[in-house]
């Protein structure tokens, strides 16, 4: 066949027109015409117990400012994180799954390739313009894993006051898993030996390499807030998510997701909040069968005051957020979602997060979600648990829920309570994530009882726990023994779900 | 009787500064065998730190990460390497010759370990909670001591300084393993970051 010159130039006309058009198409996907779906935020506070603030009973008044937003919210009583520090909360929370399902488990760990794709950003992306900010760099990982989901991801060092160490790792947005196990928490590390000591020292000497936590800072007598990586301060951190909230409004729809590092430890309000509380009744001498630590009655109460304190402050932060977002117009087409990754508890000779129990305090979290145009409360005590918070954004937005996920849509957003339904909690740091979960604790709510299995512990015994947690919301009382038929069936449940998440390692294992 | 005529010579004049300034530095092998002293005591370090690390991260980490970890780790080692490098040629460069520069096998590696050597214990004995190092004031007057010391002891014998000459030429057969390394671990992490 012949090509006359004109033919040729016409058809390479064509073609570049075709691959033109074949580049864009994605782009065009992503132009998203205006749309009646609602934005949502997120907004997590890391570390905070739905069992200190005062919106769920607690006789110190930490929330003044949540307790005034629940008037015009929908308040779940009974919500739970599927984890015990942020790994596998956030993780949960993000994908939909139990740890032993997506596997983040470990401090600092990673979720499982075959569910990287599997989260909030990457199912909501297209109709949804997706942004992510998180102040804990182990979330910072895990946003990391989820990056291809996420259109703006604010980097964590956004509101910094004082670097502890040198963060790299922005300058390798491509690469962001390796580049901070490899330089921020590693070559740099603040926290262990860093491996680049003359970079280290170098960075002491000419860098801001002194935390202001040794110096002091005005209006913060136990220093800034610092994440272990940098310094910062709650009102600018809070100031500058609201600006970026009221900049992401302009890509309507939108999801926002703010993981805040506060009230986590080191519990540093500021002077106006010290002080702020009486002395407080709690029940300090529980049973302690696991427990790694022996602190004393009183440095714990003094730590539960300082994280109350710490609690009031962030409290105001909440406050002056969402009345800044309200002024701007944001919330009346935006949902609101409150929660945390974990809890904290005081008591049994622990405080803190870091631990083999999974007691209420450091599992049981707050969720509220203040609705566009809600202007009443709505409370909610069926069982919940972070697992739905993924199935309910799909729902919102219209988008069909996949099969498989461990959590339903929540009640009052298009679910349906269910007070008798099953709730996992999985604690597996030191169990391998490549492996079946042997070494552990794994929790079962159901209705008003909660069961606690220990497994696999170095000379422990296995070990059951029995609560009714209407009954005895301190977990005092264990009814392991007494309450034999609940027990046994409980048991039954627990020990066969964790042999179903445990299978695929162990075809793993036997071929 | 000839005439002569002087033309100006920009670029012989800029060859002989050069040349001057180029003259102030070591010769290549000893900057070499400093070199080796330094980065054989950066990549140990670096290295044991990281294999001491690695049973916790085999718990999460698949053999990629680890590896990509590593790269990181080696490339900043070898960056390391080179800016302590650099310091001490601007060292040798603006002291008088014969204080540094003459010597600079013996004395590069006098100062190299005492320095490094100072901050690696400093930086072991905080993570220990040991303080005794941390004030930059304690830490200067004890690397200050410890640099007079090594020092003195190269001047004064020349064993001392054939010593550390020795060692620093051994250690230069560590740089065949530690350059092609940090080549590969460069390449792994440009790789990385330029591929989509």
């Amino acid at each position: 066949m012949n090509l006359s010159r004109r033919d040729f130039l016409k058809a390479l006309g064509i073609l570049s027109a075709g691959s033109l058009a074949a580049t864009s198409i994605p782009a065009l996907t992503r132009l998203r015409a205006p749309s009646d779906r609602p934005n949502v935020v997120i907004l997590v506070l890391d570390a905070m117990t739905a069992r200190n603030l005062s919106v769920y009973g607690y006789a110190r008044q930490t929330t003044p400012n949540l307790d005034r937003l629940a008037s015009r919210a929908t308040v779940y009583h009974s919500h739970y994180s599927a984890g015990n520090f942020t790994t596998p909360g956030t993780a949960s929370m993000l994908t939909g799954l139990l740890p032993w399902t997506h596997r983040g488990i470990n401090l600092g760990g990673l979720v499982h390739e075959q569910y990287v794709d599997h989260n909030i950003f990457s199912l909501l992306q297209g109709d949804y313009y997706t942004a992510a900010f998180t102040q804990n760099y182990f979330a910072e990982v895990l946003l990391g894993q989820f990056r291809h989901g996420i259109d703006r991801h604010i980097i964590s060092s956004s509101y910094y006051e004082q670097l502890d160490r040198p963060l790299l790792g922005k300058y390798f947005p491509n690469d962001p898993v390796p580049t901070y196990y490899g330089l921020d928490d590693f070559v740099f590390s603040g926290r262990s030996v860093p491996a680049a000591p003359f970079f280290a020292f170098l960075s002491s000497l000419f860098g801001k390499g002194v935390s202001l936590e040794d110096k002091g800072a005005e209006g913060y007598p136990y220093g800034l807030p610092n994440n272990f990586f940098y310094s910062y301060r709650n009102d600018v951190a809070f100031a500058g998510i609201q600006q970026e909230i009221i900049h992401l409004a302009e890509q309507s729809p939108f999801l926002g997701y703010f993981h805040m590092f506060s009230p986590h430890e080191p519990y540093r309000p500021r002077a106006e909040f010290v002080g702020k509380f009486p002395k407080i009744d709690v029940p300090f001498k529980k049973p302690n069968k696991f427990s790694l630590l022996d602190i004393s009655h009183e440095s714990i109460l003094a730590r539960r005051t300082d994280y109350d304190e710490y609690v009031a402050d962030v409290d105001s932060e909440i406050g002056k957020l969402v009345d800044g977002l309200t002024a701007a117009g944001v919330m009346d087409n935006t949902y609101l979602i409150i929660t945390s990754d974990h809890g904290e508890m005081f008591e049994r000779g622990e405080y803190g997060h870091i631990t083999r129990f999974l007691y209420d305090a450091v599992i049981h979290i707050p969720l509220m979600v203040l609705a566009p145009g809600q202007t009443a409360r709505v409370d909610v005590t069926a069982p919940t648990t972070s697992l739905d918070l993924l199935p309910t954004l799909l729902h919102l937005a219209g988008k069909p829920v996949p099969e498989g996920l461990g959590g339903r849509i929540l009640p009052e957003m298009g679910g349906t309570a269910d007070a008798e339904r099953s709730i996992f909690m999985v604690e597996a740091k030191e169990n391998s994530s490549f492996g079946p979960l042997v070494q552990g604790t794994i929790s079962l709510i159901q209705g008003p009882y909660k069961l606690i299995h220990y497994t696999g512990y170095p000379k422990k015994p296995e070990a059951f726990e029995l609560y009714h947690l209407q009954d005895d919301p301190e977990e005092m009382k264990d009814l392991f023994e007494a309450e034999t038929s609940t027990a046994s069936l409980m048991k039954e449940e627990l020990l066969d779900s964790l042999a179903d998440a445990n299978r695929p390692y162990l075809k793993n294992q036997s071929k | 009787m000839g005439c002569y005529f002087i033309t100006p010579d920009p670029y012989g004049m800029i060859r002989r500064v050069f040349m001057k300034s180029f003259n102030r530095f070591p010769a290549f092998d000893q900057i070499l065998a400093v070199y080796a002293v330094a980065a054989f005591m950066l990549f140990s370090w670096s290295l044991l730190w990281f294999f001491w690390n690695v049973p916790s991260w085999l718990h999460f980490m698949n053999l990629g990460v680890m590896f990509a970890t590593l790269s990181y780790t080696v490339a900043a080692s070898f960056l390391e390497g080179l800016t302590f490098l650099v310091l001490l040629l601007i060292v040798a460069f603006i002291l008088p010759p014969t204080w540094f520069r003459d010597h600079f096998t013996p004395r590069g590696s006098a100062v190299t370990i005492s320095l490094l050597g100072l901050i690696m214990l400093r930086d072991y004995w905080i993570v220990s909670e040991n303080y005794f190092l941390k004030p930059m004031t304690t830490f200067g007057l004890a690397l200050a001591a410890l640099m007079a010391i090594l020092l003195f002891l190269t001047v004064k014998f020349s064993w001392m300084a054939k010593a550390l000459s020795v060692l620093a030429d051994r250690l230069t057969i560590f740089l065949y393993v530690f350059v092609p390394l940090s080549i590969l671990a460069i390449l792994n992490v440009l790789l990385r970051n330029l591929l989509p």
